[in-house]
């Protein structure tokens, strides 16, 4: 072992010893779940899933890409990677998206849409409706 | 062991951090519409005309009925009261001030989400006012062209004090921020930003000051950043888009004491903690002619900032003169192309006739992880101090002069032990801070006209600004 090896394998240690000893592990209700993880889909169960994941990264304070595009069946996951809590809901209509407390830095939400349709969302923490954090989902048959 | 692996190792670290730092519980949020105002009967019968001014509650019962009432130009003037409600502004040009600054307050009761939002109306001002007890920002503006916040009390909010993000041409004076987990001002995501920090106070947060991915012609003044986990702390990072963080002038500023161990504080502010004026990462900064002081590591540190996990590849030298204008529409990045972490180091910083006592690893510092010191064009110079890392740094590495060829390995200050540091957790956001002091209101905020933020920022004479003197204790 290199003495940098030795170095940082100290510094691990010694971060996991004082984290036991000052009672600061992670809360549990706070600690990514398997859920969180695991994405839950909330969508009704007639769906037939595609298997296809299209994937929405949400950072601070915007989605990537803003526009993306999906097919009927194709499990779309947002992914908070920011730093920030991000919400998402749609434009019109309560069918889909997040609570309003949304998504804590790593936490996930998933959905398959069941119709086509161009579906705008926004965040409404750091957005409205029309401007600021918003993007649009289009899905195709 | 290869860099790759010492970073995961850290990243681990930085994980474990993140878990310890849960304060920002969200309660809830209710629309404005849905609360009541403390003062009493509306009179809503004011028809406001371009440069009217609509009186709280007298011509519109709430802060909100008043901006949605209201035409580019026209003045909202409040009176004092706590006013429950979440703002948001979008119609450009307006001008919101209270009467009081001590007593004309919004509370978001730890329910609602922004004390007042303005998402992309250009040159609204917001004077004179306090908000207190969000779950996110107390001031929030994002997507606009002009901004102002003037005498702005912002205290108890579970992100950011006062924030102003994808916005350029603001100017931000005049006022207080204290008890935000993250911090008290907040300037991200601008290049070039064209703003101005001018005589504010700090405190009691996370960090003083965070600007991740800011800067160009962004300059913070004559401002007091103490008793915060970390004081200033301009940061790059893939969380946000338009990195690094660049070009930022900090100046005349007083940062001391800023090793708080019983704030809100995110996982950057406990790893940032101890520190004055802490480059975490950015480039091209001129840090100058500041008074820092006590703090236990370093004064004035331009360090590495590992992000795990992040979302793009760090960005070669030749864009980091890209506007952000210019970036906000490009594609996002092949995961196959994003590294598991990204080491942001700092380049090209001038640190230059800052006085610094009673640091205590470093008055003035430098370092990163596997890369030689000496290349990443970082200078020192004029600075009044006791302690460096590395050793005689302002001979190793002098502004606009050649350095010595000493050893840039000689007293390191070892930043990957900071890694291994163990700090006091996250405090509640909620009643961890202290009540904030009175604060100086704005002059003649009765009878001034209305003041959109097409001015600003205001020009300032940034070599004309001196060392402050040090505060009575």
């Amino acid at each position: 072992m290199t003495n940098i090896s030795k170095r940082i394998c100290l510094a691990v240690s010694a971060t996991l010893v004082a984290i036991a000893a000052t009672g600061c592990a992670p809360d549990p209700s706070d600690a990514p779940t398997a859920s969180q993880s695991a994405v839950a889909v909330t969508n009704a169960p007639d769906v037939v899933k595609t298997g296809v994941v299209v994937r929405v990264t949400v950072i601070d304070n915007n989605f990537r890409p803003k526009k993306s595009t999906a097919k009927v069946g194709d499990t779309v996951t947002f992914v908070n990677k920011g730093k920030n809590d991000h919400n998402v809901l749609p434009k019109t209509g309560t069918d889909w998206g997040t609570d309003v407390n949304g998504l804590k830095p790593g936490e996930s939400y998933s959905y398959v849409f069941s119709k086509p349709g161009v579906y705008p969302y926004y965040c409404s923490i750091h957005g409205t409706t029309k401007v600021g954090m918003v993007g649009t989902i289009t899905v195709a048959e | 062991m290869t860099k790759m692996v010492r970073f995961l190792a850290a990243a681990t670290l930085l994980t474990l951090a993140a878990g310890c730092s849960s304060s920002n519980t969200s309660t809830g949020t209710t629309n404005a519409s849905d609360v009541s105002t403390q003062p009493t009967q509306p009179a809503d019968s004011a028809t406001p005309t371009a440069g009217a001014t609509i009186n709280v509650p007298a011509d519109v019962a709430t802060i909100q009925g008043a901006v949605d009432k209201a035409k580019p130009g026209d003045l909202i003037l409040i009176q004092p009261g706590v006013y429950k409600e979440a703002v948001t502004v979008e119609t450009e040009n307006l001008t919101i001030r209270g009467i009081d600054r001590n007593t004309t307050i919004l509370d978001g009761n730890f329910e609602l989400n922004n004390g007042i939002k303005v998402v992309g109306a250009n040159g609204v001002a917001i004077e004179n006012l306090t908000a207190r007890n969000y779950t996110k920002n107390g001031f929030f503006w994002t997507g606009v062209t002009g901004y102002r916040g003037s005498y702005l009390t912002a205290f108890r909010n579970g992100d950011y004090g006062i924030y102003a993000f994808l916005s350029y041409k603001g100017q931000l004076e005049h006022s207080y921020g204290a008890g935000s987990p993250d911090a008290g001002f907040y300037i991200g995501g601008c290049y070039p930003c064209d703003a101005l920090i001018n005589d504010v106070t700090s405190e009691y947060n996370g960090l003083g000051y965070s600007g991740t991915n800011a800067g160009g012609n962004l300059v913070i003044a004559n401002s007091i950043f103490r008793f915060n986990r970390a004081g200033v702390v301009p940061n790059s990072g893939s969380y946000e888009l338009c990195y690094p963080e660049r070009a930022t002038t900090v100046v005349g500023n007083t940062v001391y004491s800023n090793n708080q161990p019983d704030t809100p504080a995110i996982d950057v502010s406990l790893l940032a903690m101890g520190n004055g004026i802490l480059v975490a990462g950015g480039v091209n900064n001129n840090i100058e002619r500041n008074l820092v002081f006590d703090h236990d590591k370093t004064g004035v540190g331009l360090v590495p900032f590992l992000e795990q996990d992040p979302n793009d590849a760090e960005p070669s030298q030749d864009t980091w003169d890209r506007a952000c204008a210019d970036t906000e529409n490009d594609p996002a990045p092949d995961p196959s192309t994003v590294p598991a972490a990204v080491l942001w180091s700092p380049f090209n910083n001038r640190v230059i006739g800052n006085v610094l006592e009673n640091n205590r690893v470093a008055d003035i510092a430098v370092d990163t992880v596997d890369v030689d010191l000496s290349t990443l064009g970082n200078c020192f110079s004029g600075n009044t101090f006791k302690t460096s890392a590395p050793l005689d740094l302002e001979k190793l590495g002098p502004c606009d002069a050649a350095g010595n060829g000493g050893d840039w390995t000689a007293g390191s200050l070892n930043v990957i032990s900071w890694l291994a540091d163990v700090h006091p957790p996250s405090q509640d956001y909620k009643t961890s801070s202290p009540e904030p002091p009175s604060q100086a209101n704005m002059p003649d905020a009765a009878t001034a006209p209305a003041r959109p933020a097409t001015d600003v920022p205001e020009k300032i004479d940034v070599a004309a600004i001196k060392v402050p003197a040090k505060p009575a204790p």
